[in-house]
């Protein structure tokens, strides 16, 4: 496009206006040669020349007057940032006896640098014009920024989150503990609907140019044995098994092999090594040699004095009664109603209404609902401990630990243990043998990044607790003499030793 | 701090000089360009339209009095500071007259030329 079909220059009274095409890819060399010719009786403003030039393309730039003292009156400019979401004001002063700008001229030279009035802080613009801050660049008017769309998500029709994260937080939206947790699912079911991503909301430059919004993340991540029905939004199993969540929302799934037994059924199935998949027991579990399990147990009823490994969750409809045989080991979340002289450890352990004289270690969290228990034994978390109330009435001696022992090196033991399992039956069962050896590899991992626990980010909440407890994180005791409560429990680093801070709350 | 950046052109034949120009602007925020001669002085200018020129007097070829008429006429509006040598100043007085705004001398520390550069920059 040539200059002269690019250039539109019009009068207003004295003062000259020049319009650029947006479409003009001429040299400013270009422009001010040919300009030079068309205001005779006109003095031409060159800076105002080179501002139409560079930020006012399509729009009218004041450029020249037919007053020569134009040149000493005060002058503006308008500057944006890179991202075009916001603009700036620069007032120059007025030289010898140059005027000031009026505001209706400041407004029709934001208008000319294209600034949308609605995105102008009229406000500060008006107090920049009074109080004639000169030379310092002032914010006036700010765009906005895209809104990026929401990401893909399912909304599964079974199943709760089995990791500890996901399923403490799908548990605080539900009102009762839920029947079923492991879901069984048939080939070809329909297990969830899926929420394509959003297309987000463009945002508005300060000039009124849109900014395109990122479409949502498709975040969601059907793995093992999911996939996409005919429909193009249901999601379907494409094999029998159990539908495994994990992550906040269950944004990671898979189907993964599901057993299903009656507690009073042959369990000699587990003899030959890990089961490879979750299993659910209707009815109580009684076994009498260590079963091991990959996935996720759930039991429909109570476990009793039963040895087990179970790598992923463990969920019990009612109780875990054991009189302190070997430990329960679970590598994610252990849940149960109650714990009576139980062994567990756990990466979390959930108590959902009671524990009594049970020897409880959690590698992150014990938590107990807001009306649960703690009494007698002795409950150790390497970071946090949350319960309803610790200890008893008749003052049953209570040991509540946090950041204390040597209980990061047994459970990086426990993982290492599990890793050397899974490696040996890797190398036989050639059917599961893939998923096997990447499980192996995940807990030698988990093992080799668990650490000595910080004392400072260790503590203990608690709603009430009884006479007979004794608290202890990292190297600190303090025992409990009067019931109090609400109150939280950290380490203070005074004395030798340390101490138990207890800080109380409001009811 | 505002989230744009004002540039600056360093016209000089000299690496040495143009390096230390270089270091004392960025450090100070700008967004730097450099050419070497005034022939490609003029090609960068009307590419990148800098907020300010800094000018060696003494040049091969087209030198820089001869550079800043010809800047002057593809855009008079153009800010040019002249970087002389002791000993010019007649050169630096003709700049002037031609239309550059400042002068500063070497040897400069880089305070006086920064200080030059802000009071250039602040006139419209």
């Amino acid at each position: 496009m040539n200059i002269a079909s690019a250039l539109s220059i019009k009068t207003s009274g004295d003062r000259a206006y020049i319009c650029i095409s947006e479409r003009y890819l001429g040299p400013l060399s270009e422009l001010t040669a040919h300009l030079q010719n068309k205001f005779s009786g006109f003095w031409i403003d060159w800076t105002a020349v080179k501002e139409a030039y560079v930020y006012a393309r399509d729009r009218f730039f004041p450029v020249a007057d037919a007053d020569q003292a134009w040149a000493d009156d005060e002058k503006a400019k308008i500057r944006f940032s890179p991202d075009g979401l916001t603009a700036y004001l620069i007032l120059y002063p007025p030289k010898t006896r140059g005027e000031r700008m009026t505001e209706a001229d400041l407004m029709n030279l934001l208008t000319a640098y294209g600034l949308q009035r609605n995105l102008i802080d009229l406000h500060t613009l008006r107090m920049t014009y009074l109080r004639r801050v000169y030379l310092e660049p002032t914010t006036i008017a700010k765009g906005r920024n895209p809104c990026d769309g929401e990401p893909a998500k399912v909304e599964w029709k079974k199943s709760l989150p089995s990791d500890a994260d996901g399923f403490l937080d799908a548990i605080m939206l539900i009102e009762s503990y839920p029947e079923e947790i492991i879901g069984k699912v048939l080939r070809g079911e329909v297990v969830g609907k899926l929420h394509p991503p959003g297309e987000g909301i463009p945002g508005i430059s300060v000039r009124g140019e849109q900014i395109k919004a990122n479409r949502g993340a498709e975040a969601v991540n059907l793995q093992e044995k999911l996939g996409i029905g005919p429909d193009g939004n249901s999601v379907i199993a494409l094999s029998e098994g159990c539908l495994k969540l994990a992550g906040i929302g269950g944004s990671f799934a898979r189907i993964e092999p599901l057993l299903i037994l009656r507690g009073s059924q042959d369990l000699s199935i587990f003899n030959h090594g890990i089961f490879p998949g979750s299993v659910i027991i209707e009815g109580d579990l009684e076994a009498n040699w260590p079963i091991r399990i990959l996935g996720d147990l759930e039991v429909r009823g109570s476990v009793v004095r039963s040895p087990l490994e179970v790598m992923g969750s463990l969920f019990v409809r009612d109780g875990i009664i054991q009189y302190r045989g070997n430990p329960i080991k679970v590598g994610q979340i252990a849940s149960a109603a109650f714990f009576d002289r139980a062994w567990i450890m756990a990466d979390t352990v959930h108590v959902r209404k009671y524990s009594l004289k049970s020897k409880i270690s959690a590698l992150k969290l014990i938590i107990t609902d807001k009306n649960g228990s703690m009494h007698g034994g002795e409950a150790s978390s390497c970071k946090t401990i949350i319960a309803g109330s610790l200890g008893s009435q008749n003052s049953m001696p209570t040991e509540v630990i946090a950041a204390a022992g040597n209980s990061p090196s047994l459970f990086a033991a426990n993982y290492r243990d599990w890793a050397e399992l899974l490696l040996n039956q890797s190398q036989d069962d050639l059917e599961n043998s893939a998923k096997l050896a990447e499980k192996s590899v995940e807990f030698k991992k988990i093992a080799n990044a668990i650490q000595s626990p910080d004392i400072f980010e260790a503590g203990i909440n608690v709603e009430k607790v009884y006479p007979g407890v004794t608290i202890r994180i990292g190297t600190a005791t303090r025992k409990i003499g009067n019931p109090v409560g609400p109150l939280d429990f950290a380490f203070e680093r005074i004395g030798p030793q340390g101490r138990v801070a207890l800080t109380r709350r409001a009811s | 701090m505002p989230e744009y950046k004002e540039s600056i052109l360093i016209v000089d034949d000299t690496e040495f000089m143009v390096k230390v120009l270089q270091d004392a602007f960025s450090g100070a925020g700008y967004d730097v360009y450099s050419a070497q001669n005034g022939e490609e002085c003029l090609k960068i200018y009307d590419k990148v339209l800098p907020d300010l020129v800094t000018l060696d007097v003494v040049m091969p070829g087209m030198d820089g009095l001869a550079t800043l008429v010809k800047l002057r006429r593809m855009d008079p509006s153009c800010k040019v500071i002249m970087v002389s040598a002791m000993g010019l100043e007649a050169k630096v007085m003709e700049a002037i007259r031609l239309g550059a705004k400042n002068y500063v001398l070497k040897p400069f520390d880089n305070e006086k030329v920064l200080t030059a550069v802000k009071k250039v920059l602040n006139d419209y």
